[in-house]
């Protein structure tokens, strides 16, 4: 029972801090007539989430504390728009112009697919090995080593899949590529005077 | 945005997110559940599987009396405490046939004159079923650690997180229109998009999160490879304890109150729940101890761990306790909490099980989503003839979704309805599920995608009822009350769920379109 309590009240005002931010949005499509707007509803749910976060503190970690309030909000956010009482936004919000616009090479632009998937593939990955490790090297010398290692494997996988997602923005793959050589070097060289002490 | 790059990242979402969609969906929903894998387990114990619980005060007394008895508990031998989650026996162990490699579970406590009660049962392990579906997608083949399915897996995640990010990428454009914009009217596809955006954004950390944290798991070994080959070269990435030269006879062991002060001593409110004891008489004997710790980074789903020598409780490894790991360790214990879940005890496991549903979600959307946009739409009189890749995605997305559901339901039926004692329940509870997914994968194949659907949901609410009725009429009252109680909550809930999708569709059915690739 000691347990339930705060843990119970902590959910219920997260559900109200997600109603009141959820009334809100613009998008909002529960009432007729928006009665918050976006700010005072944020300044709301906020107060409210952070009294949640101080209740679940008697149960763990402040840390702890934090990610489950925000993780009980992802819950939240994405199930409540799921039960909209009208059939569509009640705010117009589709006015203003589109933030998408032709490029210069719209009508000759090639998506290069597998060229940039296999480079920035092969080319990432020793970029993310020497990065991380670099990262990891640059610790202070009491990190015990099983950490310092662990950490090092854990960041290469973002920093290896990120560039990876990102390749197909550019226009200029090979001038990316070129980049990625060049930093892949430098994180090298930056490691190997990090490891000898320099 | 350049439109050219709006068009390619929409290309990029569409392929990685078919061809990893169906997967990931079998895994979240396993995920979902592996989330009680341990009251799970409780629940699918039978009465002859539980022997007596014993006071704190006897477990060094059963020990001795176990390694004497049977020395080849040594070779791996798991302590159940008062507090453990597991609580079918104090002590048990597994013994390994070398030539069929057949295992043979064997529990051990006292009888209430002290007598040493021993014996060889046959235990469902449904919740680590589970658990292995979750990371192997249900292919089988390979290893525990290098099962063929987790590298699949590892993939399909690096597919997720590419379309994670690709996803984001063409929501911003229009997120201002969108956000939590749920647009119902002639056009379905608007309505599964919105819906699927909704889920996305909301969840986007914790989806980043489980992406990156699967490929890790999935391919660390390559990882450390080539972090060793590139980087560390011969210096070492792991410490090795010295051996230390002493007398290894079983009645050199410490007691259990010895290695509670011990791990008190680094981490004050570590509360022991299970012993893990490994190689005892020999020179690579050793414990890990799991622990309750509540609401700090811990590294399993229920316990923090702690590794030590159990002779002398020194040379532990101490890396994975949350208060000696530092700013960098607390960093690693996170990516393996923030994918267990274990940060905040069940409190938390039920939100993940919330967000492994709405996970299970997001990737059924998706495929609606890629079969609506394909479907040619019905000219004045002329019939429209789907293309064969998007009729058989209609039925694939159908048979594996429910088909998931249907083949877990056929397993926790088998261990609930089978006696574990006269069959191989392992063995029967993955051909349940295998039998129940693979069954409704081809149901979908002869009957229409709609009708399939209907009957496949229809079919999965009688086996949830079953579920609870044999739950009920085994409800015992001194063990698992909570495990059977929220057992049947939970299968309860479901039920309404899958119930009232079936009338949803039911309401739907009129208003098909007669072109629809689901009529």
């Amino acid at each position: 029972m000691a347990e339930i309590l705060p843990g119970g009240l902590a959910l219920v005002l997260c559900l109200i801090a997600t109603a009141v931010f959820y009334i809100g949005c613009p998008n909002q499509q529960w009432f007729a007539k928006r009665y918050l707007t976006f700010y005072p509803s944020l300044l709301i749910s906020l107060i409210l989430l952070i009294i949640a976060w101080k209740m679940l503190l008697g149960l763990m970690s402040g840390l702890s504390a934090g990610f489950t309030v925000l993780c009980l909000e992802m819950l939240l956010l994405g199930l409540l728009p799921l039960m909209p009482k009208f059939d569509k936004p009640l705010t117009n919000t589709s006015k203003g112009k589109s933030s998408l616009v032709r490029g210069d090479t719209y009508t000759n632009h090639k998506a290069q697919w597998l060229f940039k998937t296999v480079g920035m593939l092969l080319l990432g990955f020793p970029f993310a090995v020497f990065s991380s490790s670099l990262i990891g090297w640059a610790a202070p010398d009491s990190v015990p080593i099983d950490i310092r290692s662990q950490f090092i494997m854990w960041l290469i996988t973002p920093l290896w899949l990120t560039p990876l997602s990102l390749i197909f923005i550019s226009r200029r793959p090979l001038f990316v590529f070129s980049a990625f050589v060049i930093l892949t070097c430098i994180a090298f060289g930056l490691l190997q005077l990090v490891k000898n002490g320099v | 945005m350049r439109l050219e790059v709006f068009k390619n990242y929409q290309q990029v979402h569409i392929w990685t997110g078919i061809l990893s969609g169906l997967l990931l969906y079998i895994c979240f929903v396993a995920g979902a559940f592996t989330m009680f894998k341990a009251p799970l387990n409780q629940w699918a114990l039978q009465a002859e599987q539980r022997l007596p619980a014993i006071t704190y005060a006897q477990y060094d007394g059963l020990i001795q009396q176990v390694l004497a008895a049977h020395p080849e508990a040594a070779a791996k031998m798991t302590v159940n405490l008062p507090n453990s989650v597991s609580q079918h026996a104090p002590i048990s162990w597994v013994v390994e046939d070398p030539a069929t490699h057949a295992v043979t579970t064997w529990q051990a406590s006292l009888s209430d004159n002290n007598k040493l009660l021993v014996q060889s049962t046959r235990l469902s392990a449904i919740g680590d079923f589970f658990d292995d579906l979750h990371r192997t997608g249900g292919i089988p083949g390979g290893g525990d650690h290098d099962a063929y399915g987790i590298l699949v897996m590892g993939l399909v995640a690096a597919l997720y997180f590419i379309a994670i990010v690709s996803g984001l990428i063409i929501f911003l454009p229009t997120w201002f229109k969108d956000l939590f914009s749920m647009r119902k009217g002639k056009n379905s596809k608007r309505f599964w998009v919105d819906f699927h955006n909704v889920l996305g954004i909301t969840a986007l950390p914790f989806h980043i999160v489980i992406a990156i944290t699967t490929v890790a798991f999935a391919y660390h070994d390559l990882l450390y490879g080539a972090m060793q080959q590139w980087v560390y070269k011969e210096a070492p990435m792991f410490t090795r304890a010295a051996p230390i030269e002493m007398d290894r006879d079983f009645s050199n062991l410490l007691g259990i109150a010895k290695l509670d002060q011990a791990i008190k001593a680094l981490e004050p409110k570590f509360e022991p729940a299970v012993l893990e004891f490994a190689g005892l008489g020999t020179p690579r004997s050793r414990v890990m101890i799991g622990g309750k710790l509540d609401g700090e980074w811990i590294r399993g789903p229920e316990y923090a761990y702690w590794v030590s020598e159990p002779y002398t409780a020194k040379s532990g490894y101490s890396a994975m306790l949350p208060s000696i790991s530092g700013v960098q360790g607390k960093i690693v214990n996170g990516f393996f909490t923030l994918h267990f879940g274990g940060f905040g005890g069940s409190f938390v496991h039920w939100i993940y099980f919330g967000l492994g549903l709405s996970g299970a979600l997001l990737f059924l959307t998706g495929n609606i989503i890629w079969i609506e946009a394909r479907r040619k739409k019905q000219k004045n009189t002329e019939t429209a003839e789907q293309k064969r890749s998007v009729k058989i995605m209609a039925r694939l997305t159908i048979g594996v979704c429910v088909g998931t559901l249907i083949g877990i339901a056929c397993s926790l039926l088998a261990v609930k309805g089978l006696p574990h004692k006269q069959l191989n329940i392992t063995f029967w509870q993955q051909a349940a599920y295998y039998a129940g997914f693979l069954l409704s994968i081809g149901f979908t194949f002869v009957q229409r995608p709609i009708k399939a659907a209907k009957q496949l949901l229809g079919l999965l609410c009688v086996l949830i009822v079953a579920l609870i009725t044999l739950t009920l009429l085994d409800l015992d009252n001194t063990h698992n009350v909570s495990a059977n109680l929220s057992f049947c909550l939970v299968a309860s809930a479901l039920l309404i769920g899958f119930a009232s999708t079936i009338s949803h569709l039911n309401k739907r059915k009129a208003f098909l379109p007669t072109d629809s690739v689901w009529s």
